[in-house]
């Protein structure tokens, strides 16, 4: 089973200001599993997804392949061709309405990635039918071109693009963000099925958590660029610790005005209203002596202190 | 604080369909009703009513409205400016991008008859205050883009707030922001309208917003009203088709992720 | 809760639907004019051009006896100071500015539209060339900057052709690539990347295509300009020489004759000047509105 491993990956952009958008994270997603990052605007949860995809360096740590294993030549494809070449990692965007080329046919779109791997022209055509049909999309949608597509329909095509060449990992990055609810629960079905079908690993990058939970093995929760906190999604989902976690699972308000919404806040900018910021650390024991890294707190659930490790060495 | 009533609003588009047709509802003084639907359903184009600025394109045919005692539309046209403030769903273009915050805020003042330099800077500073901005020095200072969507949605509602309007009406003003920034800003809301009894109308497409911050509803497809009521009718006991697959399109088999099941 | 009672005064007049579809058809050919009377006039000259020399030849005949006699039924715009007609002539000459004036436009589009797309697709030092290279040439006129390459390179009308191109690919490239700059950070491009596509690839495959649209609608507007500057150049007596019929090199034949009160030997071959180079912007105008 092939595994990438990131560790201790930071990324900073030098701009006017730099801006450290991920600060140490350390994690790894293998064949078959589905890993999400959970986070909002600022957390460095799209640069982690551009990281792996290979779109965006890292300015320190490493980003590797933990497996020893040829890539032997599987799913659709065959043997005799240039498989070192194929990309392992795709990825699907947020916007359908920018994800594919508007002056390509869904035809030309799906099968990009195959060019460079010298696979014949009747071969690609094949592959891209069948793959139309996996995604759930008609057959006759392949001569189409992106206008006439709605906006879960361009998603799957992107979809099977990024399935296409057989990739080890796929990121989907906010894949559901921009469609409507109905819409949504049948694509991330759609995407359950193709993993069973074909054992490729998911990295979901999203701040909805229904659709976390329908998806995901393990959850990552970042902020401000580390991870705060980590575990299974029933741990995270149903037993969060840290306080930024149960502030976001708590403040989607629920479509029920029966159930009660007194959502705790976790203050994330300065300057506004310090009203219930939270003062207990979730991480046992004194701060001084455990350190702002992850501790584990139960079997596979790690912890953050609740300290930023950048104040913590601005005050010293 | 007085009540607003619409009735009859019916808009053309100029092909002679109607876009609005027939919308009518009622907000006392201290509520908040929600204006549901989905894209498309005419929720935005009502407010553009209300506040004469509906674009040029379209045509009012009728409808007649008014802020307590005071009638401030008939046959859909708006005729004397009502004592309304907006607050919009994209903050940051909302607001000058080349015009410091503070600056934007001393203007609004000014027009609105305020005198005295340092009488002006007080101010804004407890306009500020008022809706939890606690380093109000540093924001008065910045420019929008160097400040968070939420921190621009709260300055945006200040200037709502500062012209001290009878009414409020808030068009998605969460859309588009942070999950937990969306929290405090409905907080903030629901805190500011208890405080001064004003009514306020928010439109939304997102149900968990309706179910927890407004105490009625009024729901819109295709430009006409489905069905109006308490909030608790309409998510257990909608009589409308239509609503009750709204309602049940929000609240999928899986899973309602809500306060219930979390630590508190 | 209580509603006032709807007023019956309120209720709307069911509209006749055919009045508005008329009215939409009758404001967009008013909003059109200008298009269809630009296109007119060009279908005009293409015809012309083609089937007035094919009746009475290329209007190269020297009549001595017929000498600047001005506008008549025989002679629809005069004749010249050899007994040329002017009208024949003119005509005629329509095929070269035509020609010479599509040729500028389209081969400008596409040397100009391709630099454009891989100049912002590479980014780095080769846009940075570039960009510099088009600011020098940006610096000069237009038409100074053709005059200077056409004399260069020798009077000729293939020379008249390169220079003005020339001229007027820097515009063709800063157009595209302002374009190509936004399509750049599209989505679909990151997902060609992430699919191992090469850059140049992507950019002749992705950007490009979708970074043509300003340029295209410019494209018109420099073909009017390219009958100017042609006509322009052969008037100074650089690029088309005479005895070719050129409506520029006609006017500085013709100029001598106006003062002797001949009007008809400068004057005609300017409006047809102006009438191509004016159809070519109303139709370029007309694209531009329509693309917006």
């Amino acid at each position: 089973m092939r595994t990438i491993q990131i560790d201790d990956v930071h990324v900073t952009y030098s701009g006017r200001a730099k801006v450290r958008a991920v600060r140490g994270v350390t994690f790894s997603v293998s064949e078959g599993e589905t890993v999400a990052i959970v986070g909002e605007s600022g957390s460095g949860k799209s640069s982690i997804g551009r990281v792996i995809a290979g779109l965006q360096g890292t300015s320190s740590g490493s980003v590797r392949w933990l497996s020893e294993e040829p890539f032997a030549p599987e799913g659709a494809l065959g043997e005799g061709l240039k498989l070192a070449d194929r990309p392992r990692v795709q990825m699907v965007f947020q916007h359908p309405d920018q994800s594919l080329d508007p002056s390509w046919t869904v035809r030309r779109s799906i099968s990009e990635p195959l060019i460079r791997l010298g696979v014949a022209k009747n071969r690609t055509r094949e592959i891209g039918e069948e793959l139309m049909e996996r995604v759930g999309l008609p057959g006759d949608f392949i001569d189409r071109s992106p206008r006439e597509l709605s906006g879960g329909q361009a998603q799957r095509v992107a979809i099977a693009r990024a399935l296409i060449a057989s990739p080890h990992i796929v990121v989907l990055d906010e894949p559901t963000a921009s469609l409507d609810q109905t819409v949504r629960a049948r694509l991330l079905g759609t995407l359950r099925e193709l993993q069973a079908a074909t054992n490729v690993g998911y990295l979901l990058i999203s701040h909805d958590m229904s659709s976390v939970r329908r998806l995901s093995d393990r959850v990552l929760v970042m902020y401000r660029g580390r991870v705060v906190e980590e575990g299974s999604t029933s741990q995270i989902m149903d037993a969060p610790v840290h306080p930024y976690t149960v502030a976001l699972i708590d403040a989607v308000p629920p479509a029920d005005p029966r159930i009660a919404w007194h959502p705790k806040q976790f203050v994330t900018e300065p300057g506004l209203d310090a009203e219930s910021t939270w003062t207990e650390c979730p991480v046992p024991g004194p701060c001084a002596e455990h350190g702002t890294g992850l501790q584990e707190v139960a079997p596979g659930h790690l912890v953050a202190c609740i300290r930023d490790p950048d104040d913590v060495a601005a005050a010293a | 604080m007085t009540s607003l009533t619409l009735s009859g609003l019916t808009v053309l588009a100029p092909s002679g369909r109607p876009i609005l047709d027939d919308i009518g509802f009622h907000v006392d003084p201290g509520e908040i009703v929600g204006l549901v639907g989905e894209s498309g359903s005419g929720k935005s184009m009502t407010s553009l009513a209300l506040t004469g600025m509906l674009p040029d394109a379209v045509t009012p045919a009728a409808g007649t409205a008014s802020l307590g005692d005071q009638t401030f539309m008939s046959g859909g046209k708006v005729t004397r400016r009502p004592e309304i403030s907006m607050v919009f769903q994209n903050a940051k273009a909302a607001l000058n991008p080349t015009m410091r915050v503070g600056k934007q805020i001393e203007r609004l003042l000014v027009k609105l008859g305020a005198t005295g330099r340092g009488d002006l800077t007080g101010r804004i500073r407890s306009i500020l205050a008022e809706v939890g901005i606690a380093d109000a020095d540093r924001v008065r200072k910045a420019y929008p883009h160097q400040l968070s969507g939420g921190m621009n949605q709260r300055v945006m509602i200040a200037m709502a707030l500062a012209a001290e309007p009878r009414f409020l009406i808030a068009d998605e003003p969460t859309t588009g922001l942070d999950v937990t920034v969306q929290a405090q800003i409905l907080r903030l809301l629901a805190s500011t309208t208890a405080d001064s009894n004003r009514g306020v109308l928010l439109i939304t497409h997102d149900l968990g917003v309706v179910a927890q911050t407004c105490s009625r509803v009024v729901v819109m497809y295709h430009g006409r009203i489905m069905e109006t009521g308490p909030v608790d009718d309409i998510f257990h006991a909608a009589k409308d088709p239509y609503t009750r697959e709204l309602i049940a399109s929000a609240n999928p088999d899986d899973v309602v992720v809500g306060a219930e099941g979390v630590l508190s | 809760m209580t509603m006032p009672t709807i007023d019956s005064s309120d209720r709307p007049v069911p509209v006749v639907k055919l009045r508005p579809q008329m009215k939409r058809l009758w404001q967009w050919h008013t909003g059109n004019i200008g298009f269809f009377v630009g296109l007119g006039i060009l279908v005009a000259l293409v015809v012309l051009t083609f089937v007035v020399p094919a009746i009475a030849g290329n209007g190269e005949i020297a009549d001595p006896a017929q000498t600047l006699l001005p506008p008549s039924p025989q002679h629809l715009f005069g004749t010249d100071q050899f007994g040329r007609d002017i009208f024949v002539r003119s005509m005629a000459a329509a095929k070269i500015d035509l020609v010479l004036a599509l040729t500028v436009a389209i081969v400008g589009l596409v040397i100009g539209s391709i630099v454009g797309a891989l100049s912002a697709a590479f980014g780095g030092w080769f846009d940075l060339v570039v960009m510099r290279i088009t600011d020098i040439a940006m610096a000069f006129p237009a038409f100074v900057l053709a005059l200077i390459i056409t004399a260069s390179l020798g009077n000729s009308a293939t020379n008249a052709a390169i220079g003005v191109t020339i001229a007027y690919i820097p515009q063709f490239i800063r157009l595209t690539r302002s374009q190509a700059l936004e399509i750049r950070s599209a989505d679909f491009v990151a997902a060609s990347r992430v699919s191992g596509t090469k850059t140049f690839v992507i950019a002749v495959a992705h950007i490009l295509p979708n970074s043509l649209r300003p340029a295209f609608v410019q494209a018109s507007l420099i073909a009017a300009w390219a009958i100017l500057d042609i006509a322009g150049l052969s008037f100074l007596g650089v690029g088309v020489q005479p005895p070719t019929a050129e409506w520029g090199a006609m006017i500085a034949e013709g100029t001598g004759d106006v003062l002797r009160g001949a009007w008809w030997t400068a004057f005609f071959p300017g409006l047809m000047i102006l009438a191509a180079a004016a159809s070519f912007q109303m139709i370029g105008d007309r694209l531009e509105r329509s693309f917006r």
